[in-house]
């Protein structure tokens, strides 16, 4: 037996210096001994801190919100509308959008109502629904005919303006280059 | 030796109020992020003055048809996704394209969920010609169960309260 082997130290601070003395690496035995009894209990939260950072960073990057999108009910341009067995098939109300350096520019049946606010207020003046005075009906088919080289914003604000006026029957012509 | 040691205990902060922030940021972050919304491609759709556009009924299940522009010429549109679907925008075979594999993602949408609605949503700066063949080829799907599609879903900004 070796004199180490028969040595037994009578304090933990005794112990300690072994320990330390063996040159052991050994983190949790460096404090002292009232360190370690105040110490109960507590949980060291900085990997779990560590963690949730990483958490918090990843959804902060992939936060996605959503977007500030609507929807509004239209026809597709199929061809004319269906003429009813009963009723006299309706004359549409035509708007034509035509585009002339970067600006758009409206008719109604031929008639000139300048831009989208100017077609809104055109065809709210004639909507029965709105103004007793109205030579339309709210039923009446809107057709809305824009030359290919329309962007898609003013062909919308176009749709946007009829629905606006309280139109129901609202639907698209295929695009003409003319 | 004995002050030293105290003092190095000292230091140690409290991180347990700094951790209840921190996983109120993160419940916050993972109930508002929208998974759904990433998927959709990022265009700006069109903002018309007194927009009319109502919130989407989530009720029903929709197919979203979204048109890109060119990154160089806006007025062009660069392809057309829906579904997994990317398909490049080519003027002539398009329509076909659309009409085909749109047929297949409205099958897989009436099997699952018995009805369904088409939103267009198109970049604003495209013209109408390369927007008016999309909606031709949605009105050309045929589907027994269902007698054709010929209202769809025009997606728009919401006018802001």
């Amino acid at each position: 037996m070796s004199p180490e082997q028969n040595h037994h130290p009578t304090t933990d601070a005794e112990a300690l210096g072994e320990v330390r003395d063996s040159e052991t690496v050994h983190h949790a035995s460096r404090r002292g001994d009232g360190d370690r009894r105040g110490r109960v209990g507590q949980l060291n939260l900085t990997s779990m801190m560590d963690v949730t950072f990483q958490l918090l960073i990843f959804f902060v990057l992939t936060a996605a919100f959503a977007p500030n999108e609507g929807v509004l009910r239209a026809d597709l341009p199929t061809g004319p509308p269906k003429p009813t067995p009963v009723e006299i098939p309706k004359e549409p109300i035509e708007v034509t959008l035509r585009r002339h350096d970067a600006q758009v520019f409206i008719d109604v049946n031929g008639q000139q109502v300048g831009s989208l606010s100017g077609l809104y207020d055109f065809l709210s003046r004639n909507n029965q629904g709105e103004n007793p005075n109205g030579i339309y009906s709210v039923d009446e088919p809107v057709v809305i005919k824009p030359k290919g080289d329309v962007s898609w914003d003013d062909v919308f604000g176009a749709f946007n303006a009829a629905t606006r006026a309280k139109f129901t029957n609202i639907a698209f012509a295929k695009a003409n280059s003319g | 030796m004995a002050r030293q040691r105290r003092g190095a205990a000292h230091i140690e902060l409290n991180l347990t109020s700094l951790m209840d922030v921190t996983f109120l940021l993160i419940v916050f972050f993972v109930l508002v992020s929208n998974f759904a919304a990433q998927q959709l491609p990022q265009l700006d759709v069109p903002q018309p003055d007194e927009s009319q556009a109502i919130e989407r009924n989530r009720e029903t299940k929709s197919v979203i048809v979204s048109i890109v522009p060119d990154e160089n010429d806006r007025r062009r549109a660069a392809a057309v996704h829906f579904g997994g679907n990317r398909i490049p925008y080519d003027k002539s075979t398009i329509g076909s394209r659309i009409t085909e594999l749109l047929a297949g993602e409205i099958g897989a949408q009436l099997e699952l969920y018995g009805e369904v609605q088409v939103d267009l949503r198109a970049d604003m700066t495209l013209d109408y010609d390369q927007v008016d063949p999309v909606m031709q080829a949605i009105a050309d799907v045929k589907d027994p169960r269902i007698s054709g599609i010929n209202r769809i879903n025009l997606v728009a900004e919401i006018e802001e309260e």
